[in-house]
């Protein structure tokens, strides 16, 4: 066995670390886009007993029943079919968006049914519109509620946004490869690459609680 | 509807085995790797302290580390040791090395739902090791453990498709192919779209009805 | 023609009569206490008069005008003249006390954030609660929540205030500050209408005493003699603990008492 020999990796460590800020930028993306689709649709379900509220739940069955990397696949394939070519970026952002959109629907779905049946009377009798019932009690209430689940959704989605290097994205996954088929040194820089988001994921908890504990702060 | 053609089927049927086949492999180990970490974790002899701390860091730094990089690792350090192993047997190592790491943090909570009294009360029973996990603490974990770690594997079972990347053909690859020889794309992908369906939420319900069993009792 | 007019008030849940043909008066500035066994549709009443329980029928006349509690249209009518208090207080728990107080005042109502805390500040103080402005809910006892939840309902500036067991989880001191408040208000011309389990609070604070029996009101008692004219009522706060003896409120006892 040759030794390992990380300076190669090292010399490109500026361009792998830009790979960082594009992981970020696809799960962030994508969470903000997925988490606005999820509303609409955790409000869906919660609001229709029939046929709106099959269609709600059967998206995220469907989409929570099949692999995301076949999904954005699917997005990549078949976005030309009806004649929209979007890049590579695009196509992850989107495939991941509709993923998520599943995962953090069924979330906040959960954590609109945790909300005490009473807080709609009062909403009522204060004299909140439907609106502003979601906008000021439910959807707060049930974000809170449900908010070390959202945040675990967002890590997940920092791992799975790896998945954008197999389309050519050159996000940290991405770079590595990159770096990795130039200095013939891919075990080394992925071994640096887990190490990078290993310690992103773990600046990411520490942010959420910080985020958390100032929630809580802030009433 | 097109036509598949008899070879397309049987690409696809072997594909689809193959997914199956990383599941199963993947869950095994993961399932044999937890219960050690876990009892690296529990225990309480002296001299085991290192391997605790080291337990524990794995525990928490492979959970954060993409499945794909972690597959490269694998496939990459194997390689370079001149290992010879198949694409498929790596794939398995590396989903049961992840797999340890996730089902080790379900079986550590679950059994620290299990009251310490219990504990105590089977000791002072004089019971010995076994049989105090045997009637005791495992029973009582069993409901913190079962219905997520049947969750956790029906997550997995999707992220089988990233094995592609190391030349596996499992089914999310054999959509590709399909598509690169020039069938059409979307029903390819319903396709693949549905197989993986009819694999994943069987398990799905299955760890929703355990959910429901357990809550129960 | 009185100021409150309730008549004929049917409810049903599937097939149980909840209420049936539940009715009663009241003048402006009264304060009308609704008793009853448990299960009786105290609850269900005062839910009908904010609109929140669909009813199979029912008119209320309030301040000459007619409402028929059965029109889909009632709901909105009823409430923009009344606030109720919930008996299980219904605060939210991701607001601090005095968002809870200032929500709808600023989000409904459009007023300014400075002016509705000001308002919301000067009733929590009023009730005890001038450091718990900015607690969680989560974080104050049962007596405490069920103030803030009356303030809460006084910040909408009522006509009709609801109140359901307003002193249930209170100490007797409390519950003589609470009961002061209540008086307060009605003597503002707040009508004002109770359920509460508390005979004391009840023989002491109430212009008109509702017995409620099975969804059917069994009895009305008016003013300070409803011991007398009605047997029923008197015999029911009997059995249920309540003498004028642990007069809360204090302000109407007679001076022999
Ligand atoms: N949502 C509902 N569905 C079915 N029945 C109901 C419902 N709400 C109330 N009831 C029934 O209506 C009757 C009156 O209930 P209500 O809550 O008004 O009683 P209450 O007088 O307030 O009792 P308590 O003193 O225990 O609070 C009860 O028999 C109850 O079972
Ligand atoms: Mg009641």
């Amino acid at each position: 066995m040759t030794g390992l020999d990380f300076n190669p990796v090292f010399a490109h460590l500026p361009f792998l670390l830009g790979g960082v800020g594009v992981t970020i930028l696809i799960a962030t993306l994508a969470f903000a886009f997925g988490l606005s689709l999820a509303v609409a649709l955790a409000i869906l379900r919660f609001e229709n007993q029939g046929a709106w509220r099959r269609l709600s739940r059967s998206y995220s069955t469907a989409l929570t029943n099949t692999p995301q990397l076949s999904q954005i696949f699917a997005v990549f394939y078949c976005l030309p079919l009806i004649g929209l070519m979007v890049s590579p970026f695009l196509s992850v952002v989107i495939g991941m968006t509709l993923n998520a959109a599943a995962y953090l629907a069924d979330i906040l779905g959960a954590g609109m049914a945790r909300v005490p049946p009473v807080y709609h009377e009062v909403a009522l009798t204060l004299g909140l519109n439907r609106r502003q019932t979601y906008l000021r009690v439910i959807l707060p209430y049930a974000g809170r509620a449900m908010f070390p689940a959202l945040a675990n959704h967002f890590q997940i989605m920092i791992l799975g946004s790896a998945m954008a290097s197999i389309f050519g994205v050159e996000d940290l996954t991405g770079r590595a490869y990159d770096i990795g088929s130039t200095t013939f040194r891919i075990l080394e820089v992925m071994l640096v690459t887990g190490g990078l988001y290993a310690l992103l994921s773990f600046a990411l908890t520490g942010v959420f609680a910080l985020f958390r504990r100032t929630m809580e702060r802030m009433v | 509807m097109i036509a598949f053609s008899h070879y397309d089927i049987t690409l696809l049927l072997q594909a689809m085995a193959r997914t199956i086949v990383l599941s199963l492999g993947g869950g095994v180990l993961g399932i044999v790797g937890a219960v050690i970490l876990t009892a690296l974790r529990l225990s309480e002899m002296r001299g085991m302290m290192p391997l605790r701390v080291l337990a524990v860091m794995y525990v928490q730094t492979i959970r954060r580390i993409p499945f794909i990089v972690t597959l490269y690792i694998v496939f990459f350090c194997t390689g370079m040791m001149g290992v010879d192993v198949s694409a498929t047997a790596v794939a398995i190592g590396s989903i049961g090395l992840i797999a340890a790491a996730y089902l080790c943090e379900i079986l550590h909570g679950g059994v620290k739902t299990v009251p310490v009294e219990q504990a105590e009360a089977a000791l002072v029973l004089n019971l010995p090791l076994w049989a105090r996990w045997r009637y005791v603490i495992g029973p009582q974990a069993m409901s913190a453990v079962v219905p997520p770690a049947v969750g956790y594997l029906v997550l997995f079972i999707k992220d089988t498709a990233l094995a592609s990347q190391i030349g596996v053909v499992e089914l999310s690859q054999a959509g590709v192919i399909l598509t690169n020889r020039g069938l059409p794309s979307a029903q390819v992908f319903c396709v693949v779209l549905l197989l993986y369906f009819a694999i994943s939420y069987p398990l799905t319900c299955l760890s929703r009805l355990l959910e429901k069993r357990i809550a129960v009792h | 023609m009185p100021y409150i007019d309730v008549r004929d008030v049917c409810v049903r849940h599937g097939k149980n009569e909840t209420l049936r043909h539940a009715g009663f008066e009241a003048e402006r500035g009264d304060i009308v206490s609704f008793i009853g066994p448990s299960g009786s549709g105290k609850t269900t009443f005062l839910r009908t008069l904010i609109g929140l329980q669909p009813v199979w029928q029912g008119q209320m006349d309030v301040h000459g005008r007619n409402v028929d509690m059965a029109a889909p249209a009632s709901a909105r009518i009823l409430r923009e003249q009344a606030a109720i208090v919930f008996q299980q207080y219904g605060l939210f728990g991701h607001m601090s006390v005095l968002r809870n107080l200032t929500l709808a005042p600023t989000v409904v109502a459009k007023r300014s954030r400075r002016e509705a805390e000001h308002e919301a500040r000067a009733l929590l103080e009023r009730l005890g609660l001038a450091d718990k402005a900015d607690v969680l809910p989560a974080d104050l006892s049962g007596g405490q929540k069920q103030r803030v939840a009356i303030a809460r309902a006084l910040m909408l500036r009522p006509a009709l205030l609801l109140l359901d067991e307003p002193t249930s989880a209170l100490d007797p001191h409390k519950v003589r500050d609470v009961g002061v408040l209540l008086r307060d208000l009605a003597q503002d011309g707040m009508t004002i209408i109770q359920v509460s389990h508390a005979m004391g609070v009840v023989s002491s604070l109430s212009d008109r005493i509702v017995l409620l029996e099975d969804g059917q009101v069994r009895a009305v008692g008016t003013g300070r003699g409803y011991a007398a004219q009605q047997p029923d009522i008197a015999a029911f706060m009997n059995t249920h603990g309540g003498d004028a003896a642990t007069d809360p409120a204090g302000s109407r006892s007679d001076p022999d008492h």
